[in-house]
């Protein structure tokens, strides 16, 4: 079976410093993977590599038959892959209705994008995402005046309205409440299948919840791949999250 | 709630946004009804052609976030592709009628240069005024966003691209009359209207170049591209992950406001009566740049996004009044 996103040998070096030392990983379609790791382990590396952010020293990504690895970062984007930031980026000086606005997508030239955007087909649309993602009371403030909680969910928001058939997210329960952490959950479990999804989670909860197999990574490398079980069984994940409390605490 | 609530409630906020706007066109409009005098019709002419250069220099700088130093760069070219049309229908004194412009005569021309040839047309003239500065910070815009230059080093390149062309301006004496630019020019003409430049009909053309200039501009930062313009100024790589190309956009805007301060230029050209190589001076260049500070600067310490383009415009047709609020549009 062919996968949908693959890695080959991937490596990066900063100033000589492999933050990833040959990672490979395969993701299926429709499948929500997520990926583990104690701190420095190269994850948010993984997915800048995908989304273009960082371009690989050696090795290979492809998906859905594409090389991204070749490809400027709107290119990539345009291929079906979206990403969600670490430190959650939105335009902060935008009302929350003109980020969604900006991430619907659907049309990214610059002569396309000349007419009005009055549609009212849009502005459903963008109400049915903000109540989503529970931003309706905040539609027309700017994404400035966000909570920190918000704004994750915003740019959440913004990656649901992109609508990339591959979804990276970075952290993104990240300084939400427990109750927000379960909203997202569920909100991930409904994503599932129409979309791929990579995850990167610290918390072991939120990952049993979701996940259906967990990669671990350790010193830009894969160290283990399979369901929380066998993860959390696995004697060389358990070497590597030693002194930093096990992996539930990681 | 019914369904066409967040229609008719948008396009409320549309009408309140266009009214003040479209109150000073009616004011400027109304000026010459009220002012009796030429001689003062001229002078407020030639502030309403600067405007409309801080309109553009307000779309690119204010809205797009693109920090140009050289925008009487494409004021410049603007007046010089009039001028040259202009020129060209004087009756030169030495040679005759469709004889050489006195200029090349005194630094002994024999023959009119090729790119001088087309401007016997007018609309060639009035299309290259618009499409030249246009093409040129496309190319420029090319260069510098392609290469994601951004910041100070745009402010230096648009402004040594400016001087580099003020010199070759001043430099091939013989093909653009040099130091004392294009001078003792034959009166616009269109459709048999003729613009003299204390004449009233010249004033509304240059009202109606003003009302012309703020309804694209407006148009522009209410499009879709205009939103993703003013995304790119927030924050720009995020921009990429969403799929546009962010250079593309760059380039638009620059170019769009370049075109617009051709516009302008050609219009000085008609006021004044003359081109010459400060109209693309870096002291003209500054002086805009300090017109609207108070109108762009705005845009950078963010908050609103207001069209800045708007305030720049007010900054400088009417009083320069500093504006206290931070504006809720
Ligand atoms: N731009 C960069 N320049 C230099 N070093 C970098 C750069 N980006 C990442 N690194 C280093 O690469 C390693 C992997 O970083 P990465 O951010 O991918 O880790 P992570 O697994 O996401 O960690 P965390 O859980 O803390 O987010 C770290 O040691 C980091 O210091
Ligand atoms: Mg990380």
């Amino acid at each position: 079976m062919s996968s949908h996103l693959d890695l080959r040998d991937v490596s990066v070096s900063f100033n000589g410093f492999k933050a990833l030392n040959a990672l490979n990983m395969s993701v299926r379609k429709g499948e929500l993977r997520c990926l583990i790791g104690p701190n420095g382990a190269g994850k948010t590396t993984a997915l800048d590599i995908i989304c273009g952010k960082v371009k690989p020293s050696s090795g290979t990504v492809s998906f859905d038959g594409t090389a991204l690895q070749d490809l400027e970062e709107y290119e990539i984007a345009r291929a079906g892959v979206g990403r969600k930031f670490q430190v959650p980026s939105v335009f902060r000086e935008l009302s929350v209705s003109d980020n969604l606005e900006v991430a619907r997508a659907r049309r990214t030239s610059v002569l396309g994008n000349l007419r009005w955007n009055t549609g009212n087909s849009g502005r459903e649309d963008i109400e049915r995402l903000a109540e989503l993602v529970g931003l309706t009371e905040q539609l027309d403030r700017p994404a400035a005046y966000l909570s920190h909680g918000q704004t994750q969910w915003l740019e959440i928001g913004m990656l649901v309205a992109q609508d990339a058939e591959l979804i990276l997210m970075d952290e993104p329960t990240a300084g939400m409440t427990a109750q927000e952490t379960r909203k997202t959950a569920e909100l991930f479990a409904r994503l599932k299948g129409k979309h791929t999804l990579i995850v990167v989670e610290h918390d072991m909860g939120f990952v049993k919840a979701i996940g259906d197999i967990i990669s671990v990574m350790h010193m830009g490398q894969m160290l283990a791949e399979g369901t929380a079980a066998e993860v959390e069984a696995h004697p060389e994940v358990r070497r590597a999250y030693l002194g930093s409390g096990g992996i539930s605490h990681a | 709630m019914p369904s066409n609530a967040p229609n008719s409630s948008g396009l409320q906020r549309l009408i309140a946004q266009l009214a003040p706007l479209l109150i000073v066109c009616a004011v400027v409009f109304a000026l010459p009804v009220l002012l009796n005098n030429d001689f003062l019709l001229n002078k407020v002419a030639r502030y309403l052609v600067l405007g409309i250069l801080t309109i553009s220099l307000g779309l690119s700088w204010g809205f797009g976030g693109i920090l140009n130093l050289g925008q009487a760069m494409s004021f410049g070219l603007g007046s010089y592709a009039m001028a040259m049309a202009l020129k060209l229908k004087t009756v030169p004194v030495h040679t005759g009628a469709s004889g050489l412009p006195d200029f090349m005569v005194w630094n002994n021309v024999a023959h009119l240069p090729w790119f001088w040839e087309p401007f016997r047309s007018l609309s060639f003239a009035i299309a290259a005024g618009l499409i030249v500065p246009a093409l040129v910070a496309a190319a420029l815009g090319w260069f510098m966003f392609r290469g994601r230059v951004t910041g100070v080093y745009v402010s230096i390149i648009t402004l040594a691209t400016m001087v580099v062309i003020n010199l070759v301006i001043i430099d091939q004496q013989s093909y653009t009359g040099g130091f004392n630019g294009i001078t003792d020019l034959a009166q616009l003409e269109i459709f048999g209207v003729a613009f003299d430049a204390y004449g009233r009909a010249t004033y509304y053309l240059v009202a109606g170049c003003v009302l012309l200039s703020l309804l694209v501009a407006f148009a522009f930062t209410k499009s879709k591209a205009g939103l993703i313009v003013q995304a790119i100024r927030d924050h720009e790589s995020r921009v990429r992950y969403f799929g546009y190309d962010v250079a593309l956009y760059q380039i638009f805007v620059f170019a769009l406001s370049a075109a617009i301060a051709g516009l302008a230029g050609m219009l000085y050209t008609v006021v004044m009566e003359f081109a010459s190589p400060t109209f693309l001076g870096v002291q003209l260049s500054l002086s805009v740049w300090f017109g609207a500070p108070s109108a762009a600067g705005k845009a950078w310490s963010g908050r609103s996004s207001a069209p800045c383009w708007w305030r720049a415009c007010r900054a400088r047709c009417r009083n320069p009044r500093p504006s206290s609020k931070p504006g809720r549009w």
